[in-house]
């Protein structure tokens, strides 16, 4: 048996957490009696860091033949909006993309909305997430009541999305009123009392252009998209994918 | 399909990174993000939807990288070795000694075959596993290149510290 060769692939694997539970009891214990390896450890360790905090630049704008190939367009006749760019939230950093193949009067409206979209929702999120008592003004269990309240609030029908596939309940919701009009929130919490919020806002435009933005900073992830005549937006102290993958399942419920 | 969309749009600056520890040049390092979006797309239906979609599209990055290399190769005269920075590191650079701290410099004097595994682990943040499947080869190997990478890249760490220290004997 090759013991060196081990103990190589080991370090490795205690660096990038792929030990299991009782490996890594065993490695630490090794550590401990080692200094010499220790010290190698701690070297590998720092040097990790270092490459991880050096790659974390999402900010680099990026080239519109990207974006058109990411979103299937043919690069001809493809442009950004002008108000295509960057901007501050509260700490969140992100980027707002808009496309049109003709540069028309509503990708501007769209950043805009955008903007004033984004603010309430992720606000609305900060206010209610972290109440103990109060975090919602309808509960679930009176679910048939809260969505033919929001409905007519909203003038539309609307229902509380399905989200238990990714252990996400939903606990209940509100109206409320924002700059665009009136909106609706509902919150939902998983196993670990993880809260999101689903931010629904009635536009007083129709937009055929789609806009959508997702940002992730300090662990808060906001996923937001533009669906005709209504702006969405996901939020909560959860990764991007998690966002992602709650809004696309929001999207297809309220497809259908 | 819109959020499949928004969802490659926002795998841009992981490819991008990854693109670039294969390529020097940030264009050509763009046009390989290019191809492997425009690949991606014509595979789509070979993507579960829930898997990490990340190291999907990284498997497709590398693979063209691998077929460019490989045609390259077998045409020596037309390798543009500026571009392929497995060349650059083989080859003695007279600009570039290593007495320097700056950890991209070093990452960037590594072999490829290095730099890449270090770029995925600890960048991109990919398992072992899928690191695996990235590159089609086995754990073992993953783990083996992992070491020597950053058996390396302590290397030139430590060499350029004791090169620093030196330099400051003086005051």
């Amino acid at each position: 048996m090759d013991n060196k060769l081990r103990l190589d692939h080991q370090i490795q694997a205690y660096i990038d957490n792929e030990l299991s539970l009782s490996e890594r009891v065993e490695f630490t214990k090794q550590l401990k009696k080692d200094s010499a390896l220790q010290q190698r450890v701690d070297e590998y360790a720092f040097i990790n860091d270092q490459l991880k905090m050096q790659s974390i630049d999402d900010t680099e704008v990026i080239p519109e033949r990207l974006i058109a190939s990411a979103l299937n367009k043919r690069e001809k006749g493809f442009h950004l909006s002008k108000a295509a760019g960057y901007f501050l939230l509260g700490g969140i950093i992100g980027y707002l993309i808009t496309y049109s193949f003709q540069a028309t009067e509503s990708h501007r409206m769209v950043a805009n909305v955008a903007e004033a979209l984004i603010r309430p929702a992720v606000y609305a999120h900060a206010v209610f997430s972290p109440e103990v008592k109060h975090p919602v003004e309808v509960a679930a269990n009176q679910k048939a009541h809260l969505v033919t309240w929001v409905s007519k609030r909203l003038d539309e029908k609307i229902t509380a999305p399905e989200l238990s596939e990714f252990d996400f309940q939903l606990i209940g919701g509100r109206v409320l009123p924002s700059n665009n009009g009136i909106a609706a929130q509902f919150m939902y919490e998983n196993s670990s009392n993880k809260r999101v919020t689903l931010y629904i806002v009635k536009l007083d435009k129709k937009i055929d252009d789609v806009a959508f933005s997702v940002t992730e900073s300090n662990n808060q992830s906001v996923y937001f998209w533009v669906d005709n005549s209504f702006g969405y937006a996901v939020s909560g102290k959860v990764p991007k994918s998690t966002v992602l993958a709650l809004g696309e399942k929001i999207y297809s419920q309220y497809s259908k | 399909m819109k959020h499949l969309q928004h969802q490659l749009v926002s795998e841009i600056p992981a490819l991008r990174r990854y693109a670039r520890s294969l390529l020097k040049d940030v264009v050509s390092a763009d046009d390989l993000v290019q191809d492997c979006l425009e690949k991606a797309w014509k595979n789509i239906d070979r993507y579960s939807l829930g898997t990490n979609i990340r190291a999907w599209l990284f498997t497709i990055m590398h693979n063209i990288f691998m077929n460019k290399i490989r045609k390259t190769k077998s045409m020596p005269e037309i390798l543009d070795v500026d571009n392929f920075a497995e060349f650059n590191s083989d080859v003695a650079s007279p600009s570039a000694p290593i007495e320097f701290k700056d950890l991209v410099t070093c990452m960037s004097n590594l072999p490829l075959y290095q730099r890449e595994i270090l770029s995925l682990i600890a960048v991109e943040g990919l398992s072992y596993k899928e690191v695996s499947n990235v590159l089609s080869i086995p754990i073992g190997t993953v783990m083996s290149r992992l070491h020597r990478a950053r058996e390396e890249l302590r290397k030139m760490m430590l060499e350029s510290e004791i090169t620093d220290i030196q330099v400051s004997d003086n005051g």
